[in-house]
């Protein structure tokens, strides 16, 4: 039996691998990534040559499910081998015989998976948004296409890149070429289908960033597809993988989006797919190929555990590096119980099964074909009825055994360093390693050739601009960090700035010719990629990301071009760092006072010119204008839970994304402290120690170990009490001070080093345990510290639900900052509660007060307290009390408003949180007096958000919605309805989160399901920034200017396609939708915009709040609209399509074919009222002027005869507005469309219906 | 005023993890907490640690086969799991869970059981014998607690009595005069006693005295609320067995369901075997309330 199933088994091999075939065109090997190929390997491979590579830096190091680019990946066509190189954003074409580098070319940005070569042409796409088509034989350029909709960069991983980088790798099949632009939803996200030899679009999807769906928690937020890993194609399937979610299925001839089920598969997904007529394989998982579902495992019997899909071993997982390492029609191959298993296809049956709760489930039942009783750890690749396998170090290749013969190793060799990749092609096995190596196995007798390309720093010493780069760090003062080089034309000066310091160099100029050259000399240094690159543009072509750049260097030959435009010397000090960062201008003495008076009539906001040397100085030493810190665990000492910062506004745009790594950071259901904010840099604690990111660069500036500090947030379950304990750091700009080992560490905030400690003085009340800091908080000359933390006995550890262990402590002691003597101290009579602990430039207020459980329990026993809660103000230099208050006293939280000098007492009661929280009821008193201003007796969340003269409240739900109140009165705020006008109460909400809300000026952020946030400023609904998801803690915190999100999720295995840093700044051109909770009843519509096939709702110029109709995300305000026909065909792009016109958001979506749209304006038996009608067009199939024409009437009234929106608008894609006035209605307001007679597309088209009342 | 740390502060992870696989209603409701706690609350297992050396003891082998056939559910309902730990494996081959556990019971003399409470408290360290295992997952009193919440009970109050009868008489005066206070109203309360020394009530005795930390050293009658499906709140003791007291625990299990989620309520379940689906369904009480739109609450 068993050799009749290895026969079968060689057969199958045999069949299953196209013949002929010898070269590995793509990433495994074909367009369904199956690894197998017809390439015949002879049994008597020796090693031919080794390639040295740069060993790379992954852009995701510590991410598992995203190593799509440790290792360089090569493929193979006739005797070229092509390798990417993400570190030198290089292509290089390589002799496979010798090795020897045929070609080089260089793009714009990383290239981070390998190509795809078809038809004599190589196809790649960089993290520069492009993608590229070269001939294979000589790299000359054919084509190039621009995904991204523009030249927006960003830091992307360290690199200065496209905001759409090019991630969703290329596939080549049947003439077209398939890849995705864009790894952040909120961004936009770009599908291509181009003709593979002319680079003409054949489709184009760029709709999939802005869905409202459910999110791996199973609540819904505004995200999308988020492209990374290589593009599959099978059978009628586009398969783009989604980094860390599953793939998501397009219609491969129309760029229909098919499914994306990320929350149905929620725990699964990685960048590797491989498909064959039973599905396709992704991270362990099987799925249905059309619709995606998930077809289960792949056994020998039926699976009783849901969780574990493989009963025959659960280590079977069949992805493409699993057990399903080659994927055809008539095989699976990989590792099973460690041994190398052929199972057989055309057996294989698809089982239905039900576990023990009824929940049903699908197996495909593989049976063996071969178990080769060989032991390996992964298989590679079929070749021609052989496998190759790795071992401990070694590379097998493996004859299947047949009837006659067992399995055997029929070559085996050692390979030096980590397999990473092998493929097979020209007679030859190349081997690829971890340590930056390609190993070629092919036959003929061994060769020690060895071609090094890591360069080296020796080539600097040739170079020029080493006196120019000595003499402009000199007078910046700059050795890290980011530099730009504006109209670069010397590779030597950008050699020795990057070369002599620790900068990261990028050179922009204008010549491509001459970037070519730069980037050739700057190749042999070694130093291109990560220390310096060249991009080839100019500033009024580029769009350089805000804030980024330490040093920016302009060369003597491009001072003049910058100092005659003062919009361009504006634009490129934009890019300067705040708090430090430096413009050197080489420019000529008698031109210094010139470039004084340009500096001071540009506005440069806090820019400072100095003199020298050669060189002009050009100083951005302060914060942001309308920026501020967050230096408390609520952002400051008043427990304000808001910051002061009204740069930062929606819509958002990437600033930065990547950043330093999760692993030194708290878990995220420990609810430990939130980053701190300061002076441009941001403080994030770790299990062992606390780390400083540039809050413009995300870039990594310091860490320092301190073992066990995060020991009360180290959790990976949910710790409802943690974030009562209170921050074990504050920031501010003069120091760090970190509660530490009962002591107070001062740290530098620029470089970590400590500068001093603080200890407090002990009582003779203090056991040893109990001499510790439980609270700090810092406040002008004074630090305010916890002391002697109460320890109620509760169960587990402080932290975990119902333990009151270290919420409070038994003092309170006033330190002098600079001395870190004791000023006075202050003994609890019950305990001082942590959050119930605040700061106000003269006072300190704090309620003493046993957390009632605890004396419930006291009560329990038949003890009572010995003592009454109280409310005390102290004065905060002397100790002395001010006022207090005896009765009322319920809170957990005190909160003050400096503005206001107002004091609120209030509850914390949220999601995730301790027991004992109040939750009904809030006194603000006066912070002078203690006159007790308003009390409020309603049902809240907490804590509350002091922003202004406004209290807002926590929002748990869409169902349990936050509110604002007057901080002067208590009352609940109203809002003007945008649509009728009318007063209603202020509300907001949000989908799941397990984090609490925070603000700034014009932003509340929270997670609700992504990263969410509701805009204050237009109040303009919630909103979402897809892609990732905030922390447990509440880590989107706006200061600085920036919305800082340093990943706070570490241990999450969920699918939210990206873990990792980022940063937003505030930027118009970004998508932005929003769901709304407003009612409006029976009231007449004043104003309302339409906004037919949008994805959400918008608030647009003028105040018109424009709906998703029909209504797809999210909650909107119920306007009656009907439409004939009642489905009419929808259109989607991204608002980037729009090349022109007014409200390209409106213009980007709309209706085909429709022929008629009433909306209901008023109730039954209103007044006739005159309203004026704007009708939004575009044209969006590409329809010639003339050949889509029809009627617009409103009313009956005609408003537009013989519409023709290509030839009015000027083309495609540009938006076109109509306006009618006077328009009478009183209940309902009808719009009529038809087409012309004789119109060559026959159908109307409509974008968005905006009603305003006169 | 506070007391000092216990040294033992186990945490209850395992019943967190049960509480964030449950869905509850986040917001109040107007079902009485015995009603709402009988009909949905699934209990929260007992752990059985079974720490060895690499190899479990043969001695060992029938009492573990036996705690593994319940944990696996196939004849009975206890909630009960079972886990056999290997002590000398490396860190990384340990769940949290389990890590925690052995880093909480160094010391202990292997192999041995420990079995711990959803609270994560020790209930008992040692070695299990096969009779001890019906006994753990059903007592006499344990039986009447659970039938009489079946049968219609909103409330049990369990007095556990000491050694010292006088104090016994008095808890139990005060008990009673509570529970009677109820007739005729629609609370429907009973009264079960069980005594330390009764040896058919030794592992039910052992549960309680493991609600708190610091039980077991304190001497004198207790007093357990018993509501759900056997779900114990913390005792009251001393000068706190007052009318009052009882009064309000008696109002707590009859009163509305104010609490959240199960975590945020008193006390902890007990072990028993007693098949509660069958009995909660025919209890007539309300459907379960509609969870808000957007809240989910889900394990990551």
């Amino acid at each position: 039996m068993r050799a009749t199933l290895c026969i079968v088994a060689v057969l199958i091999i045999f069949a299953a691998v196209p013949a002929g075939a010898a070269d590995w065109p793509m990433w495994r090997c074909d367009a369904r990534h199956g690894a197998a190929t017809s390439q015949e390997l002879g049994d008597d491979l020796a090693l031919q040559w080794t390639l040295q590579l740069p060993p790379l830096k992954p852009a995701w190091p510590d991410e598992p499910r995203m190593r799509f680019d440790v290792a360089y990946e090569p493929v193979v066509a006739g005797q070229t081998l092509f390798v990417a190189s993400p570190r030198e954003d290089a292509l290089l074409a390589l002799d496979t015989r010798t090795a020897r580098l045929k070609w080089r070319f260089v793009a714009e940005g990383p290239i981070r998976f390998a190509p795809a070569v078809w038809n004599g042409k190589v196809y790649f796409g960089s993290d520069d948004g492009c993608l590229y088509c070269l001939t294979a034989a000589d790299g000359t350029l054919v084509w190039k296409y621009r995904a991204a909709p523009e030249d927006r960069l960003v830091l992307g991983n360290e690199r200065l890149t496209s905001s759409w980088p090019v991630r969703g790798a290329p596939v080549v099949d049947k003439g077209r070429v398939y890849f995705a632009a864009g790894i952040w939803p909120f961004m936009g996200v770009f599908i291509h289908c181009l003709d593979a030899a002319s680079g003409a679009v054949v489709w184009r999807n760029d709709s999939t960033g802005a869905v409202y769906f459910n999110q791996p928690h199973d609540s819904p937020a505004f995200s999308g597809v988020a492209p990374q890993g290589y593009c599959t194609i099978a059978g009628q399937v586009l398969l783009v993988p989604g980094g860390r979610s599953t793939p998501a299925g397009f219609n491969r001839d129309t760029g229909e989006l098919t499914f994306f089920r990320i929350a149905e598969n929620h725990w699964s997904g990685d960048y590797k797919v491989a498909a064959n007529n039973a599905g396709f394989f992704n991270c362990g998982n099987l799925y249905q190929l059309t619709t995606g579902d998930l077809l289960g495992g792949i056994s020998s019997r039926p699976n009783p555990n849901p969780f574990t899909p493989f009963v025959a071993d659960p280590s079977l997982r069949i992805s493409p590096d699993g057990n399903a390492s080659v994927v055809t029609d008539d095989i699976l191959c990989g590792i099973e119980k460690g041994e190398v298993v052929v199972r057989s296809m055309p057996q294989a049956t698809m089982e239905k099964w039900e576990d023990s709760k009824g929940g049903k489930h699908t197996n495909l039942l593989v049976p063996v074909s071969a178990a080769t009783g060989i032991q390996a750890e992964r298989v590679w690749l079929s070749a021609a009825g052989k496998l190759v396998a790795s071992a401990g170090g070694r590379i097998l290749l493996i004859a299947t055994g047949d009837g006659a013969n067992a399995s055997r190793t029929v070559w085996q060799a050692e390979v030096p360093g980590t397999i990473e990749s092998v493929i097979a092609a020209d007679g030859r096995l190349f081997v690829s390693t971890l340590e930056g190596e390609v190993h070629c196995f092919g036959e003929g007798p061994a060769q020690t050739r060895t071609v090094n390309m890591r360069r080296g720093p020796e080539a600097l010493s040739g170079m020029s601009g080493q006196a120019l780069a000595r003499k402009i760090v000199k007078a910046a003062g700059v050795t890290e960090g980011y530099c730009l080089i504006v109209g670069a034309d010397d590779a030597g000066l950008i050699a020795n700035l990057a070369g002599s310091t620790s900068l990261r160099v990028v050179a922009v100029t204008p010549d491509e010719t001459r970037a070519t050259a730069l980037r050739d000399a700057l190749w042999e240094t070694g130093l291109y990629g990560p220390r310096a690159a060249v991009l080839a543009g100019d500033l009024t072509s580029l769009r350089l990301p805000p804030y980024f750049a330490n040093l920016i260097v302009v060369p003597g030959r491009s001072v003049a071009g910058l100092t005659a435009k003062p919009e361009l010397l504006r634009s490129l000090f934009a890019s300067v760092r705040p708090y430090g960062g430096v413009m050197a201008l080489e420019l000529e003495a008698a031109k210094h006072k010139a470039f004084e008076n340009l500096v001071r009539a540009s506005g440069l906001e806090g820019g400072q010119v100095e003199r020298s040397g050669d060189l002009a100085v050009l100083r951005r030493p302060g914060a942001l204008r309308g920026s501020d810190n967050w230096t408390h665990q609520y952002g400051s000492p008043a427990n304000t839970v808001s910051s002061r910062d009204s740069l930062v506004k929606a819509p958002l745009g990437l600033l930065w994304f990547g950043g330093p790594s999760n692993l030194d950071v708290l878990p995220r259901h420990g609810h430990g402290p939130p980053e701190q904010i300061v002076d441009g840099r941001l403080f994030i604690e770790g299990p062992d120690g606390l780390r400083a990111n540039d809050v413009y660069t995300g870039r990594e500036l310091w860490k320092v170990a301190l073992p066990e500090i995060g020991e009360y947030y180290d959790r990976t379950y949910h710790q409802p009490g943690a974030n009562a304990l209170g921050t074990n750091f504050v920031a501010t700009p003069e120091a760090i001070y970190v509660v530490y080992q009962n002591r107070c560490l001062k740290l530098d905030p620029v470089t970590g080093v400590r500068k001093g400690e603080i200890v407090l003085p002990s009582e003779a009340a203090d056991s040893d345990k109990l001499t510790g800091w439980g609270f700090i908080a810092v406040q002008g000359d004074t630090i305010v510290a916890g002391a002697s933390p109460l320890f109620f006995g509760g169960k587990g550890k402080p932290g975990d639900s119902d333990n009151w262990d270290a919420t409070s402590s038994r003092r309170i002691v006033v330190l002098d900052r600079q001395s870190g003597k004791p000023r006075w101290q202050v003994e609890a009579k019950c305990g001082f509660r942590h959050n119930a602990i605040c700061l106000s430039r003269d006072k300190l207020f704090c309620i003493d007060r046993l957390p009632d459980p605890i004396v419930q329990a006291m009560q329990r026993r038949g003890e009572e307290p010995t003592s009454t809660p109280s409310l005390l103000a102290l004065d905060l230099q002397t100790g002395r009390l001010a006022w207090r208050a005896d009765a009322e006293v319920f809170g957990t939280w005190l909160g003050y408003s400096a503005e206001r000098d107002i004091l609120l007492q209030a509850g914390r009661a949220s999601r995730d949180i301790l027991s004992d929280e109040p939750a009904d009821r809030l006194i603000a008193y006066r912070g002078a007096t203690g006159e007790k201003l308003w009390e409020m007796n309603e049902k809240y969340a907490g804590p509350p958000i002091i922003l202004g003269d406004t209290i807002i409240t926590q929002t748990i739900s869409l169902a349990a919605p936050g509110r604002a109140l007057s901080l002067l009165t208590g009352k609940a705020l109203q809002r003007t309805n945008p649509i009728t006008g009318e007063q209603a109460p202020w509300l907001y909400a949000r989908n799941y989160g397990c984090n609490t809300v925070i603000a700034s000026a014009n932003l509340i952020t929270f997670r609700s399901a992504a990263a969410g946030y509701f805009d204050l400023r237009s109040d303009g609904g919630t909103g979402n920034l897809g892609g990732f998801k905030s922390g447990c803690t509440s880590n989107l915190i706006v200061a600085n200017g920036v919305l800082n999100a340093p990943d706070y999720t570490r241990t999450c295995t969920c699918s939210y396609q990206n873990q990792t840093s980022l940063a937003f700044v505030h930027d118009p051109s970004v998508e932005a939708w929003a769901f709304n909770l407003m009612e409006l009843g029976d009231a007449p519509i004043k104003r309302v915009g339409l906004n037919f096939g949008a994805p959400g709702d918008r608030l647009g110029p003028g105040g018109t709040l424009w709906l998703d109709w029909p209504s797809v995300g999210g909650p909107s305000p119920k306007v009656e609209v009907s439409c004939t026909p009642g489905t009419p065909t929808q259109f989607r792009h991204h608002a980037s399509w729009v090349k022109a016109g007014e409200l390209p958001w409106v213009a980007a979506s709309g209706l085909l074919g429709v022929e008629k749209i009433v909306v209901r304006v008023g109730s039954a038996g209103s007044p006739m009222r005159s309203f004026t009608v704007r009708l939004y067009f575009v044209e969006p199939e590409g329809a010639a002027a003339g050949e889509r024409v029809f009627d617009v009437s409103v009313q009956g009234q005609p408003v537009c005869t013989r519409l023709d929106v290509a030839a009015e608008a000027g083309g495609s894609a540009r938006s076109l507005v109509k306006e009618a006035h006077g328009v009478r209605a009183s209940e309902t307001l009808e719009l009529a469309l038809s087409a012309a007679p004789g119109a060559r597309v026959p159908r109307t088209v409509l974008c968005g219906l905006e009603i305003i009342e006169e | 005023m506070p007391r000092t740390p216990n040294a033992t502060v186990p945490i209850a992870l395992l019943s967190l993890l049960l509480t964030l696989g449950q869905i509850a209603p986040l917001a109040a409701c107007d079902i009485p907490v015995c009603e709402y706690a009988l009909r949905y609350w699934s209990r929260s297992d007992y752990t059985v640690y079974y720490i060895h050396d690499g190899t479990e003891a043969p001695v060992d082998a029938e009492v573990n086969a036996l705690l593994r056939h319940i944990a696996e559910g196939k004849e009975n309902y206890a909630n009960l799991r079972f886990v056999s730990v290997n002590a000398t494996l490396g860190q990384a081959s340990l769940t949290p869970e389990v890590r925690y556990v052995l880093e909480s019971n160094r010391e202990i003399d292997k192999p041995r059981h420990l079995l711990i409470s959803p609270k994560g408290h020790t209930v008992f360290s040692g070695r299990l014998a096969v009779n001890d295992i019906q006994a753990l997952i059903s007592s006499p009193k344990t039986a009447i607690l659970a039938d009489m919440l079946s049968r219609g009970a909103h409330g049990v109050v369990l007095l556990l009595t000491d050694s010292d009868e006088a104090q016994n008489a008095a808890a139990r005066e005060t008990a009673r005069e509570v529970v009677d206070a109820t007739r005729g109203t629609e609370a429907r309360m009973g009264l079960v006693e069980v005594s330390r020394q009764d040896p058919r009530e030794l592992w039910l005795v052992r549960q309680l005295l493991a609600v708190e930390t610091d039980l077991v050293g304190i001497r004198g009658p207790m007093v357990f609320g018993v509501y759900g499906r056997c779900h114990v709140t913390e005792p009251y003791l001393g000068k706190g067995i007052s009318a009052t007291n009882l009064a309000a625990l008696a109002k707590f299990m009859n009163g509305p369901c104010t609490c959240d989620i199960k975590d945020a309520n008193l006390g902890v379940d007990l072990i028993s075997d007693w098949v509660w689906e069958a009995h909660a369904s025919g209890t007539g009480a309300p459907p379960r309330p509609t969870e808000p739109g957007g809240y989910v609450t889900f394990g990551e």
